[in-house]
Formats: structure tokens, sequence, C-alpha cells
């Protein structure tokens, strides 16, 4: 991924999952990292406690087909 | 990635910053206890502040700000007096407090000296070293964490003076594998070009697994490297880092610390703080005085020192920049770490804003006798891996370290 396209990723996140506060706040964590090639961002939200990981579908697999 | 404002929430530490209110709740040391033995004063810098640390005519410590409020003159150019360090230039006393005591050329009846006050900070000795508390009152009790009061051990305390941001130097701590790296294959490169046989360095095995864990005290990592398997110590005890900015580190023979203190943004305090425990039975004499050096970061030529292993991280925390730019940083599944310490940093941080106490800002005198901290003692399956290669690491820097290991060993105690 390009590093035009990580920060976009990074931008990804914009409101904790529990209590809908807004992340923008640089004492909430948005935390950008790469697991096998997907862009990965971790967030923790500084007004509920509440984390976790959020990654952007781009592509939906189906791994193991159902045999016919 | 972070993004540029949230780099600097974490990395910036002046009065003021929520990284530095942070650090302010905690008792952070600044100097050796011995250090002060053949001076009056030295000149600190903590957290973007500069200060004066000094020993008083009865003895007593003190830390007050270096600068005298009348005309600016460092206060480490001092004279110490019975209660307190009087400024070299037109003779205003100040107390430990940072209280003007006296200003000799004003009028007896003046009272221009009761509205006089320079900034007066707590110090405590404990362990040889002195630390000091720069956050509101009251403060808490400076914890006894175990290698600071372990009885029947010889103690070495290393510093530098590190040239670049706090946060880079303990996200280090959080980063197992560059274990292998750093302190492997590089070093085996080192090795070569010194001629010194690589084969049996005993730090270079691929890491199979690595853990983290939040407790009581802050993170404790944990590795599986090649060759070992999930009931080895070095998985199921594993060693801490001490929130916010200690690294418990060690094995049979030494177990150390590693303190991180912020002198500024750009500047950090290291301090590599030993205990070499002895074999079974020995006895260390007592009184054994605990011996103070500077681990270099350059050679007289400019060049890093990196074969040991200290010089080896300053060597990466440094050419990471003065503040290491997380903008453009790119991690991944082994930086898992560095993202879980960042937001423990954060949460304590909040912690604070709610005028709680945060992590290990202790005030419960039963739970202060001693704090024991959990660390593996069979390194790699090694055992005595560190104290084994005591000269490959800061410690090679203490002149008595060959002394220090024969009475570990239990050959001189009768000679000391």
């Amino acid at each position: 991924m390009l590093q035009e396209e990580a920060k976009a990723a990074l931008e990804f996140v914009c409101y904790c999952a529990r209590c809908g506060a807004s992340l923008a706040d640089p004492r909430n964590l948005v935390n950008l990292y790469s697991d096998t090639g997907r862009s990965i961002c971790f967030w923790w939200c500084h007004a509920c406690g509440a984390k976790g990981e959020a990654v952007e579908v781009d592509r939906v697999t189906a791994p193991h087909m159902a045999e016919e | 990635m972070l993004s540029k404002e949230r780099n600097e929430l974490l990395t910036q530490v002046g009065p003021g910053t929520p990284m530095g209110n942070l650090f302010r709740r905690y008792w952070l040391p600044i100097a050796a206890a011995s250090e002060l033995k053949d001076q009056w004063t030295k000149k600190v810098r903590l957290l973007g502040e500069d200060l004066v640390l000094y020993r008083d005519r009865r003895g007593k410590l003190g830390l007050i700000g270096d600068r005298c409020a009348h005309r600016g003159v460092s206060m480490t150019c001092g004279i110490p007096e019975h209660n307190g360090l009087r400024c070299p230039y037109h003779g205003w006393l100040y107390d430990g407090d940072g209280r003007c005591l006296e200003q000799p050329n004003e009028p007896d009846t003046s009272t221009f000296k009761d509205k006089v006050k320079i900034p007066g900070y707590k110090v405590q000795e404990l362990g040889g070293l002195i630390f000091a508390y720069l956050g509101p009152e009251p403060a808490p009790l400076l914890p006894r964490y175990d290698l600071f009061v372990r009885k029947n051990v010889v103690r070495t305390i290393g510093y530098a003076v590190i040239p670049c941001n706090w946060l880079q130097i303990m996200e280090n701590s959080l980063d197992p594998t560059h274990l292998e790296w750093l302190h492997g294959r590089y070093f085996q490169y080192v090795f070569e070009q010194n001629g010194r046989p690589q084969e049996s360095w005993p730090i270079s095995r691929h890491h199979q697994k690595i853990g983290f864990d939040v407790f009581e005290y802050g993170i404790i990592k944990r590795r599986v490297l090649e060759g070992q398997t999930e009931d080895c110590e070095d998985w199921v005890v594993g060693h801490p880092v001490v929130f916010p900015n200690m690294l418990r580190v060690g094995d049979y023979g030494a177990h150390s610390f590693q303190i991180r203190v912020p002198m500024d943004d750009t500047h950090t305090y290291h301090i590599w703080y030993t205990c070499f425990v002895p074999n079974e039975g020995v006895q260390v004499p007592e009184d054994y005085p605990i011996s103070l050096y500077e681990a270099p970061l350059k050679d007289e030529r400019g060049n890093f020192v990196t074969d040991y292993i200290d010089g080896q991280d300053m060597m990466s925390w440094v050419t990471q920049g003065e503040i290491a730019d997380r903008t453009t940083e790119r991690l991944g599944t082994s930086d898992k770490g560095i993202i879980l310490y960042r937001q423990l940093l954060l949460q304590e941080l909040a912690k604070v804003e709610r005028g709680e106490d945060p992590m290990c800002v202790i005030r419960d005198e039963a739970k202060n006798d001693v704090i024991v901290l959990p660390q593996e003692e069979n390194k790699y399956g090694v055992g005595d891996l560190l104290s084994g290669i005591a000269k490959d690491w800061n410690t090679r820097y203490a002149l008595n370290i060959d002394e220090i290991i024969q009475i570990c060993k239990g050959r001189m105690s009768q000679t000391v």
C-alpha cells in the first residue's frame, strides 16, 4: 500500500462503535497497521474506553463453499 | 501510523502538556546518590524544566529552579548553605521549596523576599538513586520496586543522555522481535567486522510467538523462540514494562531496570540499574559500593558504538530522528505491543484528566513494602545468559565489572 493510501486508511475510522463519540480528538487512539497486506485500524475511545479494530472490506470471498 | 496531532500529544512532555501532566504523577530518577558525594550541585533538565539538584550543609537534598529570580544566574553555580542554596551573584538564598529566604543587599525592613519564589520540588533517595516529584500534592509514595530494596546483591548504575524523544525508546521495549535482528544478526555482522567468532552468539534465534498482557504495573512481554515451547519461562513468566517508563529485564545472575526519564521533547536521561545476584550461599561484602558509569553513544570519531547491546539500542533510537515521525511509519503485526502501549498511555492520561491516579501511582504503605515484579530467570533457555555476557552490554563500562563477577561467583568474598 502506498503512503497516500495508508493515510486514507487511517481516516477510515471516525466514530466509536459503542458510544458514537468522534475519534478525531488526539486523546483517542486511531493507529494503522498491516496484517498480511490488509490495513487495519486499531481504535480506542477516550470517552467510553471501548476499543476495536476496523478493516475496510473491498472484496467479499467465501473460502469454504458448500459441496455440490 | 498515527496522525501528526496524536504523535505530538504522545511525545510532548513540557509543562502544561497532557503527557507532561501524566509524567508529573510519578517519582522520576534524576541522579545517582553518589553524584552528590563529591559535588554540591548537579544541573538537571526534567520534563522541559531547568533545575538544580543540591545538597545543603546539613546534608539535605533539594531540587529548585536553576535560574535565580533576581537576574537569572544559574543556581548550579550556587553556594551551599546550612538551609539552602545561595546565588553566587548577589547572595539571594533559597530553600528546598524555592522560597527566597534572604536578599542581603535589600533593606532590613524589606518584605520583597517574601514575594519571590522559584520552583521547588520534592526529592527522595532509594537504592542509590535520587528521585524527584514534580506533580500536584499530595505526593504519592516512592514505589519500592524489588530491585531498589533487594538485599545481598551488587548494584551498578549506568547512564546516558540520549538525544531523542522518550517514546521511541520506550517503544523499543514493546518490540521483542528486534532482539533477533539488532542484537542477533546485526551483532554477528559487527563480530564479522571485528574478527570475532560469530557462531557462539546465543541470541539470534527466530521468534515463533510474542504476546503482551496488561497487569497491575504495566505490560508483561512474552516470547517463544525457535526451539522453545510455551512452557518456557520466556512465555510463562515473561518480563514487564513497568508503566510508564521502565523496562525490567534479566536472568538468573543479573536483574536490571532500564529507566527512561524525559528531559524534554528531544532528550532522554537513560538509566541502566543492575543488580548482580550472587551464586547460592555467597554473601556480598556489606556496603560494597554502587558503581556509576556512562554508557557511550558514540566514539571519539563520532561513530555509534555498536559492539555492545545497549549501544545498538541507542543507535536505533537516535537514528529515528529527534522525535520519530509516526505519520510515515508502517507497522505490522509484530508491532502490536507498541500499539497496546500507546493505548495504555492514552488510557492512563484520561484518568489524570478525570482527577484519578494513573497506573503505578502508589499511596498504600502496606502495598509498598516491596513491590515484586515478575521476570523470567532462565533466559531463552540459557539460564545466566545476560550475566554471562556482562561484557557485551552496558555493564562492561563499570570499572569493577571483573571484580563484581568474581564476587558473585564467590571467589572474592574473603578478600574484599
